[in-house]
């Protein structure tokens, strides 16, 4: 009799019943990889939800639909809201996957699932998010400078999973601030007699526990010394750049956190999250995304125009998305979760801009053309970031599990 | 025949707690009973217990918060006492640190993080629970005044509770959480994907909470009050997913109730009961994570029938304990830190995960925010106990406990975390090589080296102050002869700095 673990290899080697469809893939995946020059993405996070029929999905013909009008784009036939003005004029460098379709409704578990690409607690195992993933494959151990920062508040979902503490994001709390704590007294010298002790003590340690946690210690240690040591950290700091160059991202937490997201991909950080909260609007919806609109469209639309200028947006993937769209029509001045059909939007990394892809219906209520599902959207911005998404990781207890769950495709829509 | 002697030992049980604590060693030998079954069913032997100074920082960190000061390490370790253990158990469940860090444990299952909670006032529920906690009230009554209290903030202060959330489904999610030890939030838009929670079953359970709702008084010259009442007529919110379903008990009765009853003591009285499956399994399961690192059912809040217990026996004996016992909580806590499953040794290099599932030997776990926070200030005071400011009264502990909690948030860096993992990551770090906080080392050290030690005896009280026990020999020699090479004003600064940065000082082993 075949046991559970041989039976989970043998497929992966492509020795059992689902040998072709697992080939299928992998070859396009590699395929794929000579065609994106991607080396770093930047995820534009709004949490809690945003609501499409407000933003890129917008349902004129239906009053109660929402309440801001579309607006033309620099591409004809596209329409997006009239909150996104500057936004509009970048629509030739954006996809709007308007096709959305997942499966989780409520925040925690929508945040893991969109983070991840699985669903939370499925099959036992905690799944690394796109950040850690992104930070594994494309990033460098020996890097100075961390392979993943999200300018966020910390969450479950952003974590390394089973990829361990090695891939787990530096929180910058606020952009101004950057890295607090970088700067010590201590000369070097002293610095050096300091870590000799701290050694010692660690050996100790390592000698009489039975533990991870020394292990990891050391690790983020290690990596937040050679932090303190490296002139890189200068990607942090605001303040070298123009006031104008400021402006236009906006004076705001999210605006800053764009700019400080082109600068870290500038010094070459693979993965850098910005995120904007406050979408979660059940009671009172209009004047909630009006404002959050406000910082949203110049923040995203400097960033892209930014890395453009900068000959950064071919190497640059931008995701804005949340973690799931919100119900087409209102529930008194509010909006509820809604997963079933919304909008996310891709810029950068080479791909075919000035398109949307998928299509929801006359309410925005379900997709009528292109469902795009978790796993799709997931293999998409694995494969524009050269990563082979049919890679398979153990999990803890050996189990082999996929980068992405099997069902998964790049969109071939997305691709030049 | 079985009823009425059960009835006549609760009944027992309540006399004796008025009068003395009740003999915790009858249920650590059942503990122990129940792990070493399954230890000689796996064939697993178990490890040896663990020296003094190893019980002494355990329990104190476990116990009261915050590592040993150095005097007691001493005293504890020249004791010849043969009971010692079992007595500071009792000392510091009688100590004012035990109840401050209850007060810490519950303020964080009960405020959620959000920035509408953020604005209102914690403190007197913060104070409320220090004073139930230091009264050992029983738990049952606790919840039921967190639950089912009204009035105004400053004269119930369990009303806090409602204060701080804004709608029905906050208050349901984290009632399910922390009291049931139940995942039901994803029951609120549709059936649960991987347990049988049906979205009416929470509705059903939330339509308890429809009535309660905030007050407000505004006070010339005092300030804003808050408080809950289920006849305010500012109501909790409901989310657009709500559905109209009359109030009934999870998987339990539909009780009747007339529409100008009070819902909520209903819902406590259920709640709180012995018969309730849910209640005392929830809290000896989280209490049991508190002491051992891991829950007898993980994750600790996801207690639901598709996800069994390690030890169902034991979850079941301490259940039925607690419940028996009044829900006495330092009882259920002497119990477990008496037992051999807490008192063992940790883990040795190469042991097998099975080993530590199994309680064969203790895992090393992460020290919480809140232990960090007071154990660095108590290092940073010279090892010497420092008592807290209890009141916010004046600027000096406004800024102490603001400090304090804003450490221990900076710390928390993910709500729910595992202590046998490390979270911390390069900020948390560089806050503890770097920050001010820590430039208070060099004054410390006056506090250390007042008498201008030996160089031998300048790093044992180092070693004994921060690691809560005596250096081992071949340290020793290697800490005095750096000591002793280096002459320099700094250098004991940096061995203390390289002790409060090592991984034993930041653990719990």
């Amino acid at each position: 009799m075949i046991s559970r673990r041989d039976w989970l290899r043998t497929t992966a080697l492509g020795l059992g019943g689902a040998s072709l469809s697992g080939w299928l893939p992998r070859l396009a995946a590699q395929a794929a990889q000579q065609q994106s020059k991607a080396k770093s993405c930047i995820l534009l996070w709004m949490d809690g939800g945003p609501p499409h029929t407000d933003t890129f999905d917008l349902k004129p013909e239906e009053p109660d639909c929402g309440i801001f009008k579309p607006i033309d784009t620099a591409v004809p036939g596209i329409q997006i809201s009239e909150l996104y003005p500057q936004f509009a004029k970048m629509m030739k460098e954006a996809a709007v996957l308007r096709g959305m379709s997942t499966v989780e409704n409520e925040h925690l578990r929508a945040r893991v699932h969109l983070r991840t690409g699985y669903r939370d607690g499925q099959g036992g195992v905690h799944y690394p998010s796109i950040g850690s993933v992104v930070s594994r494959e494309r990033g460098d151990l020996e890097s100075p400078l961390p392979n993943y920062v999200a300018i966020a508040q910390s969450d479950r979902s952003h974590g390394p999973g089973y990829f361990g503490a090695v891939y787990q994001p530096l929180f910058v709390n606020d952009p101004e601030k950057g890295v607090e704590n970088l700067k010590t007294l201590a000369p070097t010298a002293q610095q050096d007699r300091r870590f000799g002790l701290l050694d010692n003590l660690e050996q100790g340690f390592k000698e009489r526990y039975a533990s991870t946690i020394q292990g990891d210690h050391a690790t983020v240690y290690r990596r937040a010394v050679g932090l303190m040591r490296t002139e890189k950290t200068k990607a942090f700091e605001l303040d070298s750049e123009s006031a104008r160059t400021r402006d236009a991202y906006g004076r705001n937490k999210f605006g800053q956190g764009c700019l400080l997201a082109r600068r870290l991909v500038e010094a070459e950080v693979p993965f850098v999250e910005v995120s904007l909260g406050g979408w979660d609007t059940h009671f009172e919806n209009n004047d909630a995304i009006r404002k959050l609109s406000a910082q949203c469209d110049p923040a995203m639309s400097a960033l892209v125009d930014d890395l453009k200028q900068r000959g950064l947006l071919d190497s640059t993937l931008v995701v804005w998305m949340g973690e799931f769209g919100r119900t087409p029509k209102f529930k008194g001045k509010g909006r509820d979760h809604y997963a079933k059909a919304w909008s996310t939007v891709l810029m950068g990394a080479g791909i075919k801009g000035g398109q949307t892809v998928g299509q929801t219906d006359k309410i925005g209520a379900t997709v009528v053309e292109r469902p795009i599902s978790v796993a799709d959207f997931m293999a998409t911005i694995c494969r524009l970031m050269q990563i082979d998404y049919t890679k398979e990781y153990d999990a803890p207890g050996g189990r082999p599990v996929p980068l992405v769950q099997k069902g998964g495709r790049a969109m071939p829509e997305i691709l030049r | 025949m079985t009823r009425f002697p059960m009835a006549f030992l609760v009944s027992l049980v309540a006399v004796a707690s008025l009068a003395a604590a009740p003999d915790a060693a009858p249920l650590a030998k059942q503990i122990d009973a129940e792990i070493q079954k399954k230890l000689d069913a796996e064939k697993v032997p178990a490890g040896p217990l663990c020296d003094d100074a190893e019980f002494l920082h355990r329990v104190y960190l476990d116990v009261a918060g915050v590592v040993p000061p150095s005097d007691k390490v001493r005293e504890f370790l020249d004791s010849k006492e043969a009971d010692k253990r079992a007595k500071i158990i009792d000392e510091l469940l009688a100590s004012p640190l035990y109840a401050r860090q209850q007060a810490d444990i519950w303020k964080e299952l009960l405020i959620p993080k959000t920035a509408a909670a953020a604005r209102r006032n914690h403190l007197p529920l913060v104070n409320w629970l220090r004073d139930s906690f230091a009264a050992n009230k029983p738990i049952g009554q606790l919840t039921r005044e967190i639950l089912a209290g009204s009035g105004m903030q400053t004269d119930n202060p369990g009303t806090t509770f409602y204060v701080v959330h804004e709608s029905v489904d906050q208050v349901t999610d984290r009632v399910s959480r922390v009291f049931l030890g139940l995942q039901l939030q994803c029951a609120q838009c549709h059936d649960h994907p991987f347990q049988d929670w049906k979205r009416d079953e929470y509705w059903a359970l939330a339509g308890f909470f429809s009535k309660v709702g905030t007050l407000f008084q505004r006070v010339p010259d005092k300030g804003d009050f808050y408080g809950a009442s289920e006849t305010s007529k500012s109501k909790l919110m409901r989310p657009p997913s709500a559905r109209e379903v009359p109030p009934q008990f999870l998987r339990g009765d539909k009780p009747t109730l007339a529409a100008d009853q009070p819902y909520l003591p209903v819902l406590a009285g259920w709640l709180t009961s012995a018969e309730n499956p849910y209640f005392a399994r929830a809290l000896v399961n989280r209490t049991w994570h508190h002491f051992l690192g891991m829950g007898l059912v993980n994750p600790i809040e996801d207690m639901s029938a598709k996800n069994p217990a390690t030890h169902p026996e034991l979850l079941e004996l301490l259940a039925r304990s607690y419940a028996q016992a009044g829900f006495d909580h330092q009882h259920l806590i002497r119990a477990i830190c008496l037992s051999n499953a807490y008192q063992r040794r940790s883990l040795p290099p190469g042991a097998s995960d099975r080993a530590g599932k199994l309680y064969a030997g203790r895992l090393v776990k992460i020290m919480t925010p809140f232990q960090l926070h007071d154990s660095i200030e108590q290092v940073l005071n010279g090892g010497k106990h420092k008592p807290w400011p209890t009141t916010w009264e004046d600027k000096a502990d406004i800024r102490f406990h603001g400090s304090r909690n804003g450490f221990a948030n900076f710390f928390n860096v993910e709500e729910g975390a595992s202590p046998l993992e490390y979270k911390a990551g390069i900020p948390q770090v560089l806050r503890l090589m770097n920050s001010r906080e820590m430039s208070r080392i060099a004054n410390a050290l006056k506090e250390f080296n007042a008498a201008g030690e030996q160089p031998a005896k300048l790093a044992e009280k180092l070693v004994l102050a921060t690691l809560s026990r005596a250096p081992r020999p071949e340290e020793l020699e290697k800490l005095t002869g750096f000591l002793a090479k280096n002459k320099d004003a700094q250098a004991p600064g940096d061995l203390l700095w390289a002790l409060l940065n090592s991984t034993e000082f930041y653990t719990n082993h």
